[in-house]
């Protein structure tokens, strides 16, 4: 780490450090659902979970039906969002376009987390060469920005949501487990861990029940920083062409294929990318609600 | 007409407004300072003496204000004045000195300009007249080499020359009211002497006043001329400080007088007292006597109604519906423990040992040569100053730190160094007392949780009742987490914890140092309890010489890392001793004793070579002390001194009465 | 001084080792075999094992890596596999042009996340800071794309002050730049100052809130110099660090931008890179992205060295 990390880190005092000083305690849940930023959240968050699923029933028109007569058609009654250069139905394909995310975001989320917390935790409490050399790699992969990363492994690898998945998560475990491995740096100083360690308990309850339960509040806040992300770069990977492909209502896919347009039929664009906003501002104001300190 | 005093504080209340709340800290606080005089504050935490600090400067921060009364200082109302007069007043009119100095100071400015700052924006002065002035003042402040000191930044210097600046800086302004906050908390206890000094060498050209705040009553005994007692945000009893010392009135004051392990008393004689029940959290109290729940002297009078601050002879002043007679407080009392063993304990089969331990990281050695033996049953007390290493020989006992050289050996037989190497039987033996009763106890676990898995693991046969039992802890608190309990509590918790599997020895590494004055009294006893029911031994790590002195059977001194003195305490706090236990002593405040002074002292580096003292030793002896390491010489049987001169030569050098001083 | 920047620079080498030897490997992922991946499935097995050979992708692996990472510091970049051009022509002009909309848009987010960090963090708590802190949260959250379309719809197609397309400003002089890149840069911006402003606003609070400003405070200090000398250098050491690790990222972070606007920069290449299947080309684009951006974190580094008198002179 450098001289300036440390300057972050504790700087950086809305998220992280913030979390850890309160010693790994989420709000209540009583608390949680009085705030309007957490349910507000949540209500939209919920909303769109709720349509990936269930949007088969939810659609007006079948989102790949083709109808070259109704084509360009600006919003109207009969079609809300209007409709796209094959007559496609704008509505459909935005409620259509959620599973299409939600089903890799939250996969790789999950995957990264368990991998960037594992890692973290290991090479935090262990130090020692294999700290050392973890956190070479972890700092390489850093240096490069995620979405090049995301970029290149996709081209090369294909497209499919296994590999967008696993991509995505690949390119969160760097970033997870720093911040998990710098939680444990400060944890393993507390002198209850050292009592642990000298009543001759073994790494593994130490870890688990000493350490882990401290450090579970900057995890979760850094998740749901980190869905956020997970949904940024599975629309942008789509976006760029390198997720799912024609004719699927994906959000990212839908706002590259029609950007051309983007002066004469622009709800062809605006409802994909505001669909898109909304899922991302549910989860940070459900964050934030998570976030705050539980005693105001 | 006299004039009027320099601070006059007049029923003045103030309250906190956390989230809506109000919860009122300061109640009815009346006092006042003339000039030349020095007040001290005392009181323990939570009991608002900061609050007052603040509520003078006006700085109470959003969430506090005042709620009644008024503040005066030199006849004008500080609490009418517009923001303008304010700044105008900071500084030139009053200035606060408080405690952690390093964090006082402006990491990125150097420091000569931080108090050339202040002359030329009250003083107007130029900026070359400022930086002459302010160079004059670091003088005055006693740091050697003014110039080359107001070109450093804050990091660069220790905690006695920072807090001197802060001190200068103060200064400056020529204020006529000097605040200090807990000025020397946290520093050793050599600096303290030497920052003490310049502050009463100081208040000597201040036509002003000095209100010093302190939990310390011995420093407040010795700096002060008249003191007031603070509790739960009320003034209980006010008064010229020796008086006040010698006979309280108040039952708190005389209940802390007696909770504070006067120099030289010892677990065999109970002379501690604890209080009983617990401080009040801030701000929680309504109606009647703040005090009256832990009195031993309370009356139906007390509960209903707070008694006000009244008059009574000799210029003191108590807030009491019955005052303690005005008979001297013995300093032996009853015991309220039974009497233990002759306190000449015989010299028992060593436990454990440190035999030869160097510990060194990168380019500091923590500890360097050391041979430490207990015996069982035994309690050693280990004494230094920060830098001295004990902490560290602690941890290497314990196996979490593992020393460059040397050997640790248990029963006659050496032990692997490391923690990870020892077999669960070994660990079981040896166990230990953390220092900060916050991060001692997981917070996500409940009291019974870590009791239980400390049982469990170290193969203790009780009950976790039973083991709660022994430390005084009530069933309910089985059942809390650690953010409820408070930090007496808490360390009785990991006293528990470190007691569960009947370990023959614990390291208790400044058990007490965290806590308020009148809930360490209490742990003490418990530890000296534990002692004589368990025939456990201990190696109590410390930088406070009157508590170390309370547990221990015998005592170690250490200095930057080396052992200096070994023997039995008695024997170790009295002359012939080495000289830097001498000047350790000397600069020790304690009630009744007037303390000797020490001159400013630069701190420099050891010598590699030599004795380490050597360069600041008033007894050393140029041409050996620096160039050879001193050998270990015995005064007595069982009491060693690592010193060139001999038990004659220490003995009529050392004789009392007269000053010996740290040179600079 | 001299010896920090030394060691920094010795402590980059195994990372930008250890890069070269993860992008290799990445690139190595491609399923089967280049040749063929390049060529497509039409071409046949002799054209296939030609191109192998030409580009001496027949070698052992290991050979292939050292051959590179050799010819990458001496310079000798070599040839696109796709493209009839050599790679150091590909990736520099692209560099270019990424490093123009780079500046534009540093010179746009650092004063303005500065100037908003501070306004939040001097009346931390009010509304004002929420509505910065969570404006800026959520900004810095959208993906690129979508803040570009939201401005194009507005600025470009509703209000036609500037140009919908940034192709033009690759080639054209300052004004066609200035007015071509504008939005790009906008963008990039929009989701920059989220971040940096609240290091700013954390590192405001925490001066303010410090024992320092208190004891500056009770000297009687007027405010402005208070919050010049005391609070400010303090409160903007964080900002420094990140301001300097954000922009070695927003170069290869570019590729979204890039794409929206049509702009021929370094993110763009790279994605036509990896859609072309041009390995060498991506190869060395990458590890020079890595070494941009831990030059990048260098010059912070001792940027903040300069500035935070606790780092200098360590024995």
């Amino acid at each position: 780490m450098t001289a300036a990390d440390t300057t972050i880190l504790a700087a950086d005092a809305p998220t992280v450090a913030d979390a850890v000083a309160r010693g790994g305690a989420l709000p209540a849940w009583r608390t949680l659902v009085r705030r309007p930023d957490f349910v507000i959240g949540a209500v939209i968050c919920l909303f769109w979970v709720v349509d990936a699923v269930l949007w088969p029933v939810l659609v007006p028109f079948a989102p790949a039906d083709v109808a070259p007569a109704a084509a360009n058609l600006a919003p109207s009654a009969a079609h809300w969002l209007g409709t796209d250069r094959l007559g496609r139905d704008v509505l459909s394909r935005v409620l259509a376009g959620a599973s299409s995310v939600l089903e890799v975001a939250p996969a790789a989320t999950a995957i990264g987390l368990v991998v960037g917390t594992t890692i973290g935790l290991v090479t935090g409490y262990l130090r020692g060469w294999t700290d050392e050399l973890g956190m070479r790699v972890v700092d390489a992969m850093l240096t490069l920005p995620t979405i090049i990363i995301a970029v290149v492994a996709v081209g090369l690898l294909g497209r499919s949501p296994l590999v967008v998945t696993l991509v995505i998560a690949a390119t969160f475990v760097p970033l997870i487990s720093r911040t998990v491995r710098s939680t444990v740096l400060s944890e393993r100083e507390r002198q209850y861990v050292e009592a642990a360690r000298i009543r001759g308990e073994g790494m593994l309850w130490i870890l688990g029940r000493e350490v882990l339960p401290n450090v579970t509040g900057p995890i979760v806040v850094e998740g749901t920083v980190r869905l956020c992300y997970a949904i940024f770069n599975a629309s942008a990977l789509a976006f760029l062409d390198l997720g799912p492909q024609d004719p699927s209502p994906d959000w990212g896919l839908t706002v590259a294929e029609n950007r051309v347009y983007i002066a004469t039929q622009w709800w062809t664009v605006l409802f994909p990318a505001l669909a898109i906003a909304s899922l991302i501002i549910g989860i940070n104001l459900l964050a934030n609600g998570l976030r705050q300190d539980p005693t105001r | 007409m006299i004039d009027p005093p320099v601070l006059d504080v007049e029923r003045l209340s103030v309250a906190y407004r956390p989230g809506g709340r109000l919860r009122p800290v300061l109640r009815d606080v009346s006092l006042h300072i003339r000039a030349g005089e020095t007040y001290g504050l005392v009181g323990e935490s939570g009991c608002g003496k900061s609050t007052l600090a603040m509520a003078v400067m006006r700085y109470l921060g959003p969430t506090g204000a005042v709620t009644g009364g008024g503040i005066r200082v030199d006849g004008e109302d500080v609490l009418a004045l517009d923001r303008r007069a304010l700044r105008h007043w900071r500084g030139a009119r009053a200035a606060a000195v408080y405690q952690e100095p390093g964090r006082a100071l402006n990491p990125t400015m150097r420091v000569g300009e931080q108090v050339a700052e202040v002359l030329r924006y009250h003083a107007h002065a130029t900026r070359a007249e400022a930086e002459a002035r302010a160079r004059d003042l670091l003088g005055r402040v006693s740091l050697a080499d003014p110039a080359a000191i107001a070109r450093r930044w804050p990091h660069e210097l220790s905690g006695g020359q920072q807090q001197r600046i802060v001190l200068a800086m103060a200064l400056a302004g020529r204020p006529r009211l000097l605040i200090l906050d807990e000025p020397t908390t946290g520093l050793d206890v050599t600096v303290e002497a030497e920052v003490l000094d310049v502050v009463r060498d100081l208040r000597n050209e201040l036509a002003g006043a000095v209100l010093f705040i302190s939990h310390n009553l011995a420093l407040i005994g010795e700096s002060c001329d008249r003191v007031g007692v603070l509790y739960a945000g009320r003034l209980v009893e006010e008064g010229p400080v020796g008086d006040v010392l010698a006979r309280p009135r108040h039952p708190y004051t005389a209940a802390l007088l007696g909770c504070v392990p006067p120099l030289g008393a010892t677990k065999h004689g109970g002379q501690l007292r604890p209080i009983p029940g617990a401080l009040p959290a801030p701000g929680s109290l309504d109606g009647g006597c703040p005090f009256a729940p832990r009195c031993d002297r309370a009356g139906p009078e007390c509960v209903t109604e707070a008694p006000p601050l009244r008059p009574i002879d000799g210029g003191r002043r108590v807030a009491c519906w019955r005052p303690v007679d005005s008979a001297p407080v013995p300093i032996s009392g009853p015991a309220a423990v039974p009497p233990g063993p002759p306190a000449a304990k015989a010299v028992r089969d060593e436990l454990i040992s440190l035999r030869d331990v160097t510990v060194a990281y990168h380019r500091t050695v923590a500890a360097a040569d050391v041979d430490l033996a207990i015996g069982r049953g035994e309690a050693v007390g280990l004494v230094g100053e920060s830098g001295s290493g004990k902490t560290t020989l602690g941890r290497a006992l314990l196996g979490l730190v593992t020393p460059t050289s040397g050997e640790v050996w248990l029963d006659g037989r050496r032990l692997p160094a490391a923690l990870g190497s020892r077999d669960d039987a070994t660990i079981r033996r040896l166990q230990m007392v953390f220092q900060s009763p916050d991060s001692t106890l997981n917070p996500r676990l409940s009291v019974r949780t870590t009791l239980q898995r400390a049982i469990t693991r170290l193969g203790g046969q009780r009950t976790v009742e039973e083991l709660a039992d022994s430390v005084q802890l009530s069933a309910v608190q089985l059942d809390q987490h650690p953010d409820a309990l408070s930090g007496g509590l808490k360390q009785r918790v990991a006293i528990a914890r470190a007691f569960a599997g009947r370990p023959d020895l614990v390291v208790c590494d400044e058990p007490v140092s965290a806590l308020d004055v009148s809930v360490q009294a209490g742990i003490l006893q418990l530890l000296a309890r534990l002692q004589r029911e368990q025939d456990v031994a201990y190696l109590f790590i410390s930088h406070d010489l009157a508590v170390t002195r309370y547990l221990a059977d015998r005592i170690a001194v250490m200095y930057r890392g080396r052992l200096v003195e070994v023997g039995p305490a008695a024997a170790v706090f009295a002359p012939p001793h080495h000289p830097y236990t001498d000047v350790l002593l000397a600069a020790v405040p304690a009630i009744g004793r007037p303390r000797r002074r020490l001159p400013a002292g630069a701190t420099s580096l050891s010598a590699a070579m030599g004795c380490p003292l050597a360069d600041r030793c008033p007894l050393a002896v140029p041409g050996l002390c620096d160039r050879d390491a001193p050998p270990w010489r015995q005064l007595a049987p069982g009491h060693q001194v690592r010193c060139h001169l001999d038990a004659g030569g220490l003995a009529e050098r050392q004789v009392p009465g007269v000053t010996r001083q740290l040179a600079t | 001084m001299l010896r920090y920047l030394g060691r920094r620079l010795l402590l980059a080498v195994p990372t930008l080792l250890i890069v070269s030897v993860l992008v290799f490997f990445l690139s190595q992922l491609l399923p089967g075999d280049i040749g063929r991946a390049v060529l497509g499935p039409y071409a046949s097995r002799a054209q296939v094992a030609a191109f192998d050979r030409q580009h001496g992708f027949d070698r052992p692996r290991v050979g292939q890596y050292v051959h590179w990472l050799g010819g990458f510091v001496t310079g000798h970049w070599g040839q696109s596999v796709v493209q009839q051009e050599a790679v150091s022509q590909l990736l520099l002009t692209a560099l270019g042009h990424s490093l123009q909309l780079a500046l534009y848009a540093v010179i746009l987010f650092v004063p303005l996340s500065i100037l908003l960090g501070l306004i939040a963090g001097f009346r931390a708590g009010s509304l004002l800071d929420q509505s910065i802190s969570v404006g800026g949260t959520v900004m810095s959250a959208l993906p690129d794309f979508v803040v570009g379309v939201l401005l194009i719809l507005v600025f470009a197609v509703g209000l036609e002050w500037f140009p919908v397309s940034a192709q033009a400003a690759a080639t054209g002089g300052l004004a066609v730049k200035v007015s071509g890149l504008f939005l790009p840069a906008l963008t990039l911006t929009l989701g920059l100052v989220g971040y940096v402003s609240r290091m700013t606003r954390a590192g405001t609070v925490t001066a303010l809130g410090s024992p320092y400003v208190r004891t500056a405070v009770l000297k009687g200090l007027p405010r402005r110099r208070v919050v010049s000398a005391h609070v400010l250098r303090n409160s903007l050491l964080p900002t420094i660090t990140v301001v300097g690790t954000q922009v070695g990222y927003v170069v290869g972070g570019l590729v979204i931008v890039e794409t929206l606007y049509n702009y021929p920069g370094f993110g763009e290449a790279m994605l036509s890179a990896a859609l072309t299947h041009d390995v060498t080309t991506l190869e060395t684009g990458t590890l020079l992205l890595a070494v941009i951006s831990i030059v990048a974190v260098l010059i912070t580094d001792l940027l903040y060295t300069a500035f935070d008198p606790r780092v200098r002179r360590r024995p």
